[in-house]
């Protein structure tokens, strides 16, 4: 994978890496993907998507609030909070 | 004009269900930060959306509001991105199964002059956190109530030619929103939001410009003028033989420095690795389903205005006022239930009541004239028991303490003086003591006149029936 | 141990005192890592409750149960083997961690596996690998490596794991239990960490046939909470355990041929060969594909982890790194120090092989590949009862020995992938014990024919003399 990919892929992954371990991860997805290649040569064809379709009444919610006992438990869960807000460090927003 | 501007918008619009779109946290605003939140909308390991059968039945009215087709058989599908007010840092929406599309929605560009625009497709997706980077020095505020309320993305085909449509069309949408009762679409609280695409081309070249896109802007009246600013921008470089300097990208309106100014290019664009959500297997949606959702009766703000101008010969520029809210529409309804005149009642409605509304920033659901009142105002006004100039104060009173209109013409002795007998008795008074002004009329003085109207009012504090007294002291004066 | 052994100890000893001897007995003789925490007070409060006002005659009464630490137990610690997780606690019970309440259950405490169910070995755990309780020098299988040693090393009678890609089956056969796969949405998955969801099954570990059926009776059942579950009754069980029942076994003989180990191979045909002299028929099928099993799998469940994977990001919840100057740095730095290796490994592959340019190829193919296989065995499974296999094949292997060997233990799956791919039920039998390590065999059903499984598996049980 060249260079240009590998700083997409870190971007979309969001993980930063340190030079040995990303040479490393990089050898072994290499090898990875290689293996998998195999893959291609399974024939093109077209995947219907929504060929295993269920009944909505077996999978949806009634339009009816429940409200959950333990937000005390979420918000404990923060590793910052203010006031009631979870606290990150101030960024730049869009 | 040798341009054309192609526009074409998307919108997102919070649903107003009871509950979020994947978990049964309570959709409610103004709450304090992060209380209607559970594992599910909050995104902890382990925890899974269930579809929320309210924002697919709001969905499907919509689309029949829009004569669309449906997309009975449908799936969700992520959208991969990180951003800290996405719980998940991935979104459920639709991806290539929208749940309709092909759809329109009427605009009218004047009285009889409609356009269609065209609905490529509306789908289903969750909203995200609130940010807040004002609130503290040092941090970013988060909360999560508002993270998984279901939204619906509308897409238009680029159909709209003008800011003005595009106005038009945002101002038709929410009414139509209204008027199905599935959301506020207020743009200001952000429950409704536009994200405008705009090029501009030669009018007899084929060939589309480029797209721009423009977003934050907070208002329509901002949408139009963002679109105004941009096409200008865009007309001058063509002018200029520049085209090429009109980039595919998203621009940002300023709102208080009026103009655009460059966001990010496309070619950034993040790649979303859609794929369909493997927690919410495909589904169909019901015949029985669909049929429920036929069967709910509502007539769209058009079609409305239509009718009332039809029924009531009310004016286009009233009946549009009157069917601009549906909440006004019913109340219009329901005082021509009680008293027939549909201009009147429109007429005090437009000129009185919202007037007095608009004061105190209030809206007709929360005022103290209750439509059977304002009927009743009306009803005393026609059958002359009180005047007209009466009826504005007794309106006034009845908005302030939410009194009965007849106690309070009772209780404050308005009740117009209309016998012609007494009327007759009391002018005749009147003449007696001004025998002077009499003598000075009869002699040519006609702006006397004003003057014993006026004391005939005074002596009747002002509760005399003007056409009546009128006459009869106009009788009188010429024996 | 196993849960008549439990059911014993309490008529002599009483529930509490029963429960505080299997925790001291973990306190002492949890050589094995097996645990990473332990649910004590909770257990013991639970237990006393219990004595006092429960009901006996529920099916698992006192019966204390490890649950895998990506299972969540509310109030308790749930790290999916993970440093970024290590301080969270889970808000809420899995639906499984209800009904296994409401079955009478204790949970005794939360068992060590590979970091977000990726591993093989359970050597990729943030808090140190797993051994082996038939030699400790060994793997254990992952990456319910922690349930799997904790019932083997008869810490206690049953545990639940998770099951992706052979995460139950192939500790349990590593360590000479019984694992179950259940058919895909027999069980909820609400309050597992997913991994990926297309192929995630939560499955009982035992040390009988009896004691996986007890489990799985407990657990199974249609959840509101959880859209993949299905709604499918159980069925009756209480007539097969001595039945006379002929099946009709599918075997893949090409399959074996690749690389199996020779005391599988061996001790598989002996026990193939007593059913067929028993009167039950074999037929050899022909399974063409093979050779994209793995591949598929490799594609598919990375591509769903990464997205499943994406929320830990020390912004809501978990380890959060201080001190970074941008929203950016602070994910990608806390998912830096927070995962390890082999996650950043299959995050990469994962995003990679749905990213614009590459998904067609890998992705989109992987899923028709899939499709395939799932037609083939389905079709396979129309004319024969089970499909029978080794479980693994390989035997377990030293700590350490194959840890650079990615390709090697991702090949390790081979047999077992194919149940999670196509969502069918699969059980892990062991069959006979070879020094240490036992070898075992798998049993592939049609879609919720569990009952095909645990009939069959009685009959190998009776076979081989079953666990001593």
């Amino acid at each position: 994978m060249n260079e240009d990919a590998v700083k997409k892929m870190k971007k979309l992954i969001s993980i930063s890496l340190e030079k040995e371990e990303e040479k490393r991860l990089m050898k072994d997805f290499n090898k990875i993907i290689d293996y998998v290649d195999k893959i291609s040569e399974i024939e093109d064809d077209n995947i219907d998507y929504l060929e295993n379709s269920r009944e909505l009444n077996k999978l949806h919610h009634e339009d009816s609030v429940e409200v959950f006992e333990n937000t005390e438990e979420i918000k404990k869960n923060f590793p910052k909070k203010l006031d009631d807000y979870l606290a990150v460090p101030k960024y730049i927003g869009e | 004009m040798k341009y054309e501007s192609i526009i074409g918008l998307e919108i997102h619009t919070q649903l107003k269900t009871n509950t979020k779109a994947f978990c049964h946290c309570k959709v409610e605003f103004g709450q304090k930060p992060n209380t209607n939140i559970c594992p599910v909308c909050m995104g902890h390991p382990g925890s899974l959306p269930v579809v929320n059968e309210k924002m697919i039945e709001y969905a499907l009215l919509l689309g029949r509001a829009t004569n669309s087709k449906i997309n009975t058989k449908t799936k969700f599908d992520r959208k991969n991105y990180f951003y800290p007010d996405i719980p998940k840092n991935y979104q459920i929406t639709q991806y290539d199964y929208p749940i309709c599309y092909k759809g329109n929605l009427k605009i009218a560009l004047d009285e009889d002059n409609y356009k269609n625009i065209g609905i490529t497709r509306i789908h289903m997706e969750e909203d995200t956190g609130k940010v807040f980077h004002d609130k503290n020095e040092k941090n970013t505020l988060i909360d999560y109530n508002r993270a998984g309320v279901p939204l619906l993305e509308i897409v238009t085909e680029p159909d709209m030619r003008t800011p003005e449509e595009a106005y038009l069309f945002l101002t038709e949408l929410k009414s139509t929103l209204r008027y199905l009762g599935i959301s506020e679409a207020n743009m200001e609280k952000g429950e409704l939001r536009v994200d405008v695409n705009v090029s501009v081309k030669k009018k007899n070249e084929d060939e589309y410009g480029t797209k721009v896109e423009l977003k934050n802007m907070n208002s329509f009246k901002a949408v139009k003028e963002a679109l105004e600013y941009e096409i200008k921008r865009q007309k001058k470089l063509i002018k200029q033989g520049k085209s090429d300097k009109i980039k595919q990208e998203t621009r940002m309106w300023l709102e208080n420095k009026s103009k655009t100014k460059v966001m990010r290019t496309k070619e950034e664009a993040a790649d979303y690795r859609y794929f369909p959500e493997p927690d919410i297997p495909a589904f169909n949606i019901s015949e029985e389903f669909i049929e429920e959702v036929d069967s709910i009766e509502f007539e769209l703000p058009l079609e409305k205005k239509e009718r009332l101008k039809s029924d009531y010969q009310l004016s286009e520029y009233d009946a549009s006022i009157i069917t601009s809210e549906i909440d006004i529409a019913n109340y219009f309804e329901d005082v021509v239930a009680g008293f027939e005149d549909g201009k009147t009642a429109a007429n005090w409605i437009i000129n009185e009541l919202l007037n007095l509304m608009n004061e105190d920033d209030k809206n007709i659901n929360e005022i103290k004239v209750s439509a059977d009142k304002l009927a009743s105002i009306l009803q005393l006004i026609d059958e002359d028991k009180i005047s007209g100039k009466i009826g504005k104060k007794l309106l006034k009173e009845v908005y302030k303490t939410g009194k009965n209109p007849k106690e309070i013409v009772d209780e404050k002795g308005w009740s117009q003086v209309s016998d012609s007998s007494k009327l007759e008795n009391i002018i005749k008074e009147v003449l007696e003591e001004n025998k002077e002004a009499v003598e000075r009329y009869k002699n040519g003085e006609d702006k006397l006149f004003g003057f014993f109207m006026g004391q005939v009012m005074k002596k009747t504090k002002g509760n005399a029936n003007p056409q009546k007294t009128n006459e009869i002291l106009r009788r009188l004066l010429n024996q | 141990m196993k849960i008549n052994n439990i059911k014993d100890k309490i008529k002599e000893n009483g529930l509490k005192e029963t429960i505080s001897s299997i925790i001291e007995n973990i306190k002492n003789e949890d050589i094995y890592n097996s645990f990473l925490s332990l649910n004590e007070q909770n257990a013991m409060k639970r237990a006393e409750q219990l004595e006092k006002n429960g009901n006996r005659k529920k099916p698992l009464y006192g019966v204390p149960v490890s649950i895998k630490d990506n299972i969540a137990v509310k109030n308790l610690r749930m790290t999916c083997g993970s440093k970024i997780l290590k301080d969270y606690k889970a808000p809420y019970n899995a639906t499984v961690i209800k009904k296994l309440k409401e079955a009478g259950a204790v949970i005794i405490g939360k068992t060590n596996m590979d970091e977000f169910a990726m591993g093989v070995s359970n050597e990729h755990s943030a808090f140190g690998p797993v051994k082996n309780p038939l030699n400790t020098e060994y793997v254990p299988g992952g990456s319910s490596g922690g349930s799997a040693a904790s019932v083997s090393g008869n810490l206690v009678p049953v545990s639940l794991g998770s099951d992706t890609g052979g995460s139950v089956r192939q500790p349990a056969a590593f360590t000479g239990t019984y694992g179950l796969k259940p058919t895909y949405g027999r069980v909820s998955r609400y309050g597992l960490t997913a991994f990926a969801s297309s192929l995630d099954q939560i499955g009982p570990i035992a040390n009988s046939i009896d004691d996986i059926i007890s489990l799985y009776r407990a657990i199974a059942g249609k959840d509101d909470k959880d859209s993949t579950s299905v709604d499918k009754t159980l069925d009756d069980y209480n007539n097969i355990k001595n039945s006379n029942r002929k099946f009709k076994i599918g075997i893949l003989k090409s399959l074996l041929e690749e690389d199996t180990n020779v005391k599988i191979k061996n001790d598989y045909y002996e026990v193939i060969d007593r059913l067929k002299k028993e009167g039950h028929e074999v037929v050899d099928l022909k399974f063409d594909k093979s050779e994209y099993i793995v591949p598929v799998y490799q594609i598919i469940a990375p591509a769903e982890a990464s997205s499943n994977l994406a929320r830990f990001d020390g912004i809501r919840y978990g380890s959060r790194k201080e001190g970074t100057k941008s929203k950016e740095e602070l994910v990608s730095k806390t998912r830096d120090l927070g995962f390890g290796e082999e996650v950043k490994r299959r995050c990469l592959v994962g995003t990679f092989v749905l990213s614009s340019g590459y998904s067609e190829k890998y992705y989109k193919k992987a899923l028709i590949a899939r499709k395939m296989i799932t037609k083939s065995l389905k079709e396979k499974l129309n004319k024969v009862d089970v499909i029978a296999t080794p479980t693994t094949p390989n035997m377990p292997f030293k700590i350490g020995e194959k840890i650079e060997n990615i390709l090697y233990m991702y090949k390790s799956d081979l047999f077992t992938i194919p149940a999670n791919l196509s969502g069918l039920p699969a059980l892990s039998i062991p069959l006979y014990r070879n020094d240490d390590f036992y070898t075992s065999m798998q049993l592939m059903g049609k879609p919720f024919g569990e009952i095909d499984l645990f009939e069959l598996g009685y009959k190998i049980e009776r076979i081989t003399g079953g666990k001593k």
